[in-house]
C-alpha cells in the first residue's frame, strides 16, 4: 500500500513537472534565442534571401477615395531592392533603387536615376521610401531587447515585444517595436518612433499565406498615422519566390532595364 | 481665346468621361490583387494626349518686339495646342527595340504660327544578349549630370532649357555601350560608358549649328562611395583634335538633405571655358520640397556685354536684328550666372491631390528673372489638371526685362493610358 502510494505520488510529481515543464516551455524555447537572433529570424521568414514579387499599394484618403499602384519588386542580399511600377499609365516605367542608405528614382522622361531620400514618397500616402523598399530590419537596426506583453497574437500565444535601435541617423525611424507572434514568427504590428518619442506610424502585418517554395509571410502589410488621421496605406503581396540575381541588376545603369526581367 | 478655352475643357470632359477609371474609384474587395494581368508581353506601349490653352502677353517695349512682329503688333497671343505622346517597347529574345515619338499641334491667334509637327525623340535596340552588360544603337537621349535646373556635363544632348527643365528633348543617333562591373567592382557601385556620336551631313545635322562635321567619343565613368554618387565624364572631338572632360557628384547628407554639383571643362577649335553648378535638394518635415541651384559659365556674356547686344539689336538693320533676336532666343543662358529655387508643397491644408510650387529663375548678372507658378490637380490615376503662370521681370536691356513675353497664362489638362 505504501508503495502504491509512492508510486502514485511520483508519478504525479513527474507528470505535474512535465505539465510545468509543458507551460513554460515557450518560454525556454523563446529564451535561448536573443533578440538579434530574433530579428534575423522574423528578417528571414518575411524576404528570402533574393526573391521577386508583384505588390499592390492602396493609399486610402479620408474621403474613402483610393489611389493605386502595382509594383514589380526583385531583393538581393540584405540591402539591396528594386522595384518598377507596373501601373497606373502615368507611372508605368518608373524605377526605385535602394543600394543600403541610398535611395534612387528612375523617370522614363527624365532618363537618369536622382537621388531620393527614405523620408520621401514616390506614392504618397502613409508608406515612405523605406517602406516601399523595405530591406532586411538587420540591415538597419540592432535589436536591442525583448519581452513578453500581455496582447495576444493571432495564434493565440502573448506576443513579444522586440525593440529596435536605428544604427545611423540616415535611418527612416530611430526606433521600433516589432510586436512578435512567436508562433508564427511573424511580426504583427511595429510602432515607428522618432528620436523625439513621437510615434509616426503602426505598421500592421496581416493574413499569413504560404506563398510556396517555403515562402510563408503576411500578405498584407497595411499603415497608419497619427499625424495623417484619417489616411491609411497598404501593400498587398502576391507571386513571391525565390529567384536568383546578378549583382549587376542593383546598379543604377540597370535601372532603366529593370522591366526586362518580368 | 474664348473659343480656344472652350474647345479645350470639352475635349477634356469628353475624354473624362469616356474614360473607364473614373474620378471615384469603386471600393471592391480591397485586398483583391489580381496579379495575372501584369504579366509581361512581348509589345507593351503606353501613350499621354494632352490639350493646353496657352495665353501669352507681349512685352511691347522690348527691343526684340519690333524685330519678331516688323508688319503686326499684337498685344497678346492666344494658343491651343494639342500633344500626342507614344512609347513602345518590343522585346525579344535577343534584342529589344524601343520607340518613342511626340505628334504635335497648334493653333494661335498670331499669323503664321500655326504649327503641326511629329517628332521621333527616341527610336534605338538594344542587345538583350549583353545583359546585364548593354549596347544600345540608335536615338537616345543620354540626360547625363545631376542637375535639376542645369547640367553643364551634358556633353553630348541637347541642352536643358532651365526655364522648363522638365520638357522633354529629342535624342541624337548614336552607339552606345554599357558594362557593370556589379560583383567584381570595389564599389558599392559602378558602370562604364562609351559613346560614340557622329555629325555629318546626314547624322546629327542639326546639334549644334556652328558644327559641320565630328565624331564624338565619350567616355563616363560611375561609381558609388558610401553615400555619394560621383561621375567622371571625358569626350574626345577627332575632328577639332579637342577634348571635353567634367565630373558630378550626389550625395545624401540626411535623411531628408540632398546636395549635387557638376563641373566641366570644354574645348573647342575657337574658345575654352568652364561651367560649374552646385545644387542642394531639402525636404522639411511638413512635406515642403525645396531646390536652389547656382550656376556658372565662364563661356556667358557680362552684364556689360548682354547690354551691347540689346542695344545692337535695336539700333541694327533688319537682317542683323533678326540675326541677333535667333541668338537671344536659342541661348538657354546668356549671362554668365544664374540662381534657381523652386519649392514645391504637397497637398497644403490637407488639399488632397494638389500641388503648388513656385520656381524662380533669376540671371544673377543683370539682376533680371523669371517666376514660375504652377499649380498641378491629379484627381485621380492617369488625370492632372496643371495651371501655370510664368512671369518675367526686369529692366530694360536686361534677359528677362527684354523677354518678348512678359506674362504666360497656360491651362493644361493630360490623360494618361
Amino acid at each position: 500500500m505504501k508503495n502504491s502510494v509512492r508510486v502514485l505520488a511520483a508519478m504525479i510529481t513527474i507528470a505535474g513537472s512535465m505539465l510545468l515543464l509543458i507551460s513554460i516551455f515557450p518560454i525556454v524555447l523563446y529564451a535561448q534565442q536573443t533578440p538579434q537572433e530574433w530579428l534575423v529570424t522574423i528578417d528571414r521568414n518575411l524576404n528570402p534571401p533574393q526573391y521577386e514579387s508583384y505588390r499592390k499599394l492602396i493609399n486610402i484618403e479620408p474621403d474613402g477615395s483610393k489611389k493605386e499602384f502595382v509594383l514589380f519588386s526583385l531583393k538581393q542580399d540584405r540591402d539591396k531592392v528594386v522595384a518598377l511600377f507596373l501601373s497606373p499609365s502615368s507611372e508605368k516605367g518608373r524605377a526605385t533603387l535602394r543600394v543600403g542608405d541610398n535611395m534612387w528614382l528612375y523617370i522614363p522622361n527624365v532618363g537618369r536615376p536622382i537621388r531620393i531620400t527614405s523620408l520621401q514618397s514616390v506614392t504618397g500616402g502613409i508608406f515612405n521610401n523605406s517602406d516601399i523598399l523595405r530591406v532586411d530590419y538587420q540591415a538597419e537596426y540592432d535589436a536591442k531587447a525583448i519581452k513578453e506583453v500581455d496582447e495576444k497574437g493571432p495564434s493565440g500565444s502573448r506576443l513579444l515585444q522586440l525593440d529596435l535601435k536605428a544604427r545611423s541617423g540616415s535611418v527612416a525611424y530611430d526606433r521600433l517595436e516589432m510586436m512578435i507572434d512567436p508562433n508564427l514568427k511573424s511580426p504583427v504590428k511595429i510602432r515607428a518612433i522618432a528620436a523625439s518619442g513621437l510615434l509616426i506610424k503602426t505598421i500592421y502585418f496581416k493574413k499569413i499565406t504560404d506563398f510556396g517554395q517555403g515562402i510563408k509571410r503576411p500578405a498584407v502589410v497595411e499603415t497608419d498615422s497619427p499625424l495623417h488621421k484619417g489616411y491609411k496605406s497598404l501593400m498587398i503581396f502576391a507571386r513571391i519566390k525565390p529567384r536568383k540575381l546578378a549583382a549587376e541588376v542593383f546598379t543604377t545603369d540597370y535601372m532603366g532595364r529593370i522591366e526586362t526581367l518580368r | 481665346m474664348k473659343c480656344y478655352t472652350q474647345l479645350a475643357l470639352f475635349l477634356g470632359m469628353i475624354i473624362l468621361v469616356c474614360s473607364p477609371a473614373r474620378v471615384v474609384a469603386v471600393d471592391n474587395d480591397l485586398y483583391s490583387f489580381n496579379v495575372e494581368e501584369f504579366t509581361k508581353k512581348t509589345w507593351e506601349w503606353k501613350g499621354e494626349i494632352s490639350t493646353t490653352t496657352t495665353t501669352k502677353t507681349f512685352n511691347t517695349d522690348s527691343v526684340l518686339y519690333p524685330v519678331k512682329f516688323p508688319s503686326q503688333e499684337p498685344d497678346q497671343s492666344n494658343e491651343f495646342n494639342l500633344q500626342l505622346l507614344l512609347e513602345s517597347r518590343w522585346d525579344w529574345e535577343w534584342v529589344r527595340f524601343f520607340l518613342a515619338g511626340e505628334a504635335n499641334f497648334q493653333r494661335s491667334s498670331v499669323d503664321d504660327t500655326d504649327d503641326e509637327s511629329t517628332l521621333l525623340t527616341e527610336g534605338y535596340f538594344q542587345i538583350s544578349k549583353l545583359d546585364p552588360h548593354n549596347v544600345e544603337i540608335g536615338k537616345r537621349l543620354l540626360r547625363w549630370g545631376k542637375g535639376y535646373a542645369f547640367n553643364p556635363v551634358a556633353f553630348l544632348e541637347r541642352a536643358k532649357n532651365p526655364e522648363d527643365p522638365e520638357a522633354s528633348r529629342e535624342g541624337l543617333w548614336m552607339a552606345q555601350g554599357i558594362w557593370i562591373p556589379g560583383g567584381f567592382s570595389i564599389f558599392g557601385n559602378s558602370s562604364v560608358n562609351l559613346v560614340y556620336l557622329p555629325v555629318g551631313d546626314d547624322l546629327n545635322n542639326d546639334y549644334q549649328a556652328a558644327l559641320e562635321k565630328e565624331y564624338f567619343w565619350g567616355l563616363k565613368l560611375y561609381i558609388l562611395i558610401n553615400t555619394t554618387d560621383i561621375d567622371m565624364y571625358y569626350v574626345q572631338k577627332s575632328e577639332q583634335e579637342k577634348s571635353d572632360y567634367g565630373f558630378d557628384f550626389s550625395s545624401n547628407m540626411t535623411s531628408s538633405f540632398e546636395v549635387h554639383g557638376e563641373y566641366a571643362d570644354i574645348n573647342t577649335a575657337e574658345s575654352n571655358y568652364q561651367a560649374n553648378l552646385l545644387g542642394l535638394r531639402y525636404l522639411t518635415e511638413n512635406d515642403v520640397t525645396w531646390i536652389v541651384e547656382g550656376y556658372h559659365d565662364t563661356s556667358g556674356l557680362t552684364k556689360e556685354e548682354s547690354k551691347a547686344l540689346f542695344q545692337s539689336a535695336k539700333s541694327s538693320s533688319s537682317s542683323t536684328s533678326k540675326l541677333l533676336l535667333s541668338l537671344i532666343q536659342q541661348s538657354n543662358t546668356l549671362n554668365q550666372n544664374y540662381g534657381y529655387v523652386k519649392v514645391s508643397v504637397k497637398e497644403p491644408f490637407n488639399w488632397l491631390y494638389f500641388t503648388p510650387s513656385l520656381a524662380w529663375l533669376v540671371n544673377i548678372d543683370d539682376v533680371s528673372s523669371t517666376e514660375n507658378i504652377q499649380l498641378v490637380y491629379v484627381p485621380t490615376d492617369n488625370w492632372t489638371f496643371q495651371f501655370t503662370w510664368q512671369h518675367m521681370t526686369g529692366a530694360a536691356y536686361t534677359q528677362y526685362g527684354e523677354n518678348l513675353v512678359s506674362n504666360k497664362y497656360a491651362l493644361d489638362v493630360t490623360h494618361n493610358f
